[in-house]
């Protein structure tokens, strides 16, 4: 399925793709409440930003979630920071959240997606969840569309061995 | 279920993705209401950036640094075009064209024009014929004022023996005034006609040309004794009873000849030519018979040159620091993209 322009009010957008924002940022952070956090940070920041959206550009779900990407990543470089000044140690669980995940989501498949990088859950985010096409993920990512179809390859490769693994034998 | 869009992957994939698409993440009820008010603030004005990005400054240097580039060359062109200057009263400096005279020798009417020593001091020769054409193009400060120099220049001409050939008079309601005079002066009297007209105002622009008629004149007069020595043989053969009319006739008619054309290089040289244009507009160049259209082709032509020059004087000395600049950002965002991996692969 290829993004199509949508309609331009900011109210209209962020009704229609809160869920496919905040889906990609629970895949991107593996943590809900983060998710949820910077889910609210994101639709600020669009609410301030909404004049530069230009729809022939692109839909406004693709504009959202690089919005949204650029608030996650934002946040990691201050937390980094913070963790360099407070001198903690760095957290070796993805999460810390309560409850699953992704509610309905399989647990072997919610511990495989976990086990997965955040660059990776991100691509089957934004390929799989969102069913962006492979060029419209590949700009939102800043990389090739090849380089983007491998890392989707790879991402579901290594899921489906997880999940593998997990299955008793 | 649909498959991935994905023609590079494998389908043994589809029911991962079902699994994936069937348990799609909802924002909680919290936040939707969160997200809900926040749309109904509204679209604000745009706000400035806060944190300055080296980026945008490194191009807003570069681009000063441009503008410094250009606008030096662009003074340092303006100042420095044309071959000589002369100023009167602090005026910016004129484009002046003087054409350099030929070595004397030829024919007649050939240009051989003596060497100019320097600008405004190209006077005709005392002991030769010589046919002097001069150029000038003056500057006075107002219309009112283009009218009392127009009589004045006819004065000065009148004065020195010499007369007005044309003169034509534009003083339109709005523009600049402009006049046009053609005057001939005793050429004994060239250089202080010269002298005086440019007094008149600001010469912003002069052209003088002498023709050595001297040679070819010197010539005809040879040419001339030569044949009223074979005429005085004749006549001498004619008192001897000798038929030599026909000769006689051909030699006489000769001798007419070369007297006529003597006398038309003679009246040639006799009297300058003064192409004078007062103008109230700023420097121009003075043109032999030049039209409106061939003035303002010229001056076109002029500016395009000076436009030309200046582009590529910048994109000599400004063409590094653009790339430069284009070096930096490229860098920096390559540096921010790995960043950026770096942290998606630490999290």
């Amino acid at each position: 399925m290829h993004d199509v322009q949508e309609p331009i009010s900011f109210a209209d957008a962020a009704e229609r793709h809160l869920d496919d924002v905040y889906g990609y940022l629970v895949y991107l952070t593996g943590d809900r409440g983060l998710a949820e956090d910077l889910a609210a940070e994101t639709f600020e920041k669009a609410l301030r930003l909404w004049r530069r959206f230009d729809p022939a550009r692109g839909s406004a779900k693709t504009w959202l979630c690089q919005l949204a990407r650029t608030t996650a990543l934002d946040h990691w470089r201050s937390e980094r920071r913070r963790r360099g000044r407070e001198d903690a140690y760095a957290r070796e669980e993805p999460f810390a959240s309560e409850g699953p995940l992704v509610p309905g989501l399989s647990p072997d498949l919610e511990r495989a997606l976990l086990s997965l990088s955040a660059a990776e859950r991100e691509v089957v985010a934004l390929r799989v969840l969102l069913e962006l096409d492979g060029p419209t993920a590949a700009r939102l990512l800043g990389i090739s569309a090849t380089a983007c179809s491998t890392r989707l390859s790879r991402a579901l490769t290594r899921l489906e061995e997880r999940m593998r693994d997990a299955v008793p034998a | 279920m649909p498959s991935l869009r994905d023609p590079a992957l494998d389908e043994r994939f589809d029911e991962l993705a079902a699994q994936i698409r069937g348990a799609r993440p909802r924002a909680s009820e919290a936040l939707r209401q969160q997200v809900a008010e926040t749309a109904t603030r509204g679209v604000p004005v745009p706000e400035p950036r806060r944190r300055p990005r080296l980026v945008p400054i490194l191009a807003f240097a570069a681009l000063l640094a441009l503008g410094a580039v250009v606008a030096f060359a662009a003074n340092g062109l303006r100042g420095g075009s044309g071959a000589d200057e002369q100023s009167a009263a602090g005026e910016s400096a004129p484009v002046l064209r003087q054409v350099a005279p030929a070595q004397s020798g030829g024919a007649e009417d050939s240009s051989a024009p003596e060497t100019a020593q320097a600008p405004g001091a190209l006077a005709p020769s005392q002991t030769r014929l010589q046919l002097y054409r001069a150029q000038m193009t003056i500057r006075v400060d107002s219309t009112a004022e283009l009218n009392a120099a127009t009589r004045r220049a006819i004065r000065i001409a009148r004065s020195l023996g010499g007369f007005v050939v044309s003169a034509d008079l534009r003083t339109p309601e709005q523009g600049e005034g402009t006049s046009r005079l053609v005057l001939r002066v005793p050429t004994t009297k060239a250089q202080t006609a010269f002298e005086r007209l440019a007094g008149i105002g600001t010469l912003v622009a002069q052209r003088v040309r002498l023709d050595d008629l001297q040679a070819g004149v010197n010539r005809r007069n040879e040419r001339i004794d030569d044949l009223q020595a074979q005429i005085v043989q004749l006549e001498r053969r004619a008192a001897r009873g000798e038929d030599v009319d026909e000769a006689l006739a051909v030699l006489r008619a000769r001798l007419r000849q070369e007297q006529e054309a003597v006398e038309a290089a003679t009246r040639r040289g006799r009297l300058a030519t003064f192409t004078l244009t007062l103008t109230t507009a700023d420097a121009a160049v003075a043109e032999e018979a030049d039209g409106d259209i061939e003035h303002a082709a010229r001056q076109a032509l002029d500016l395009l040159d000076d436009v030309v020059a200046v582009a590529l004087y910048a994109l000599i000395l400004g063409g590094p620091l653009v790339l430069l600049a284009v070096v930096i950002w490229l860098l920096e965002r390559r540096r921010r993209r790995r960043s950026d991996e770096r942290l998606l692969e630490q999290n």
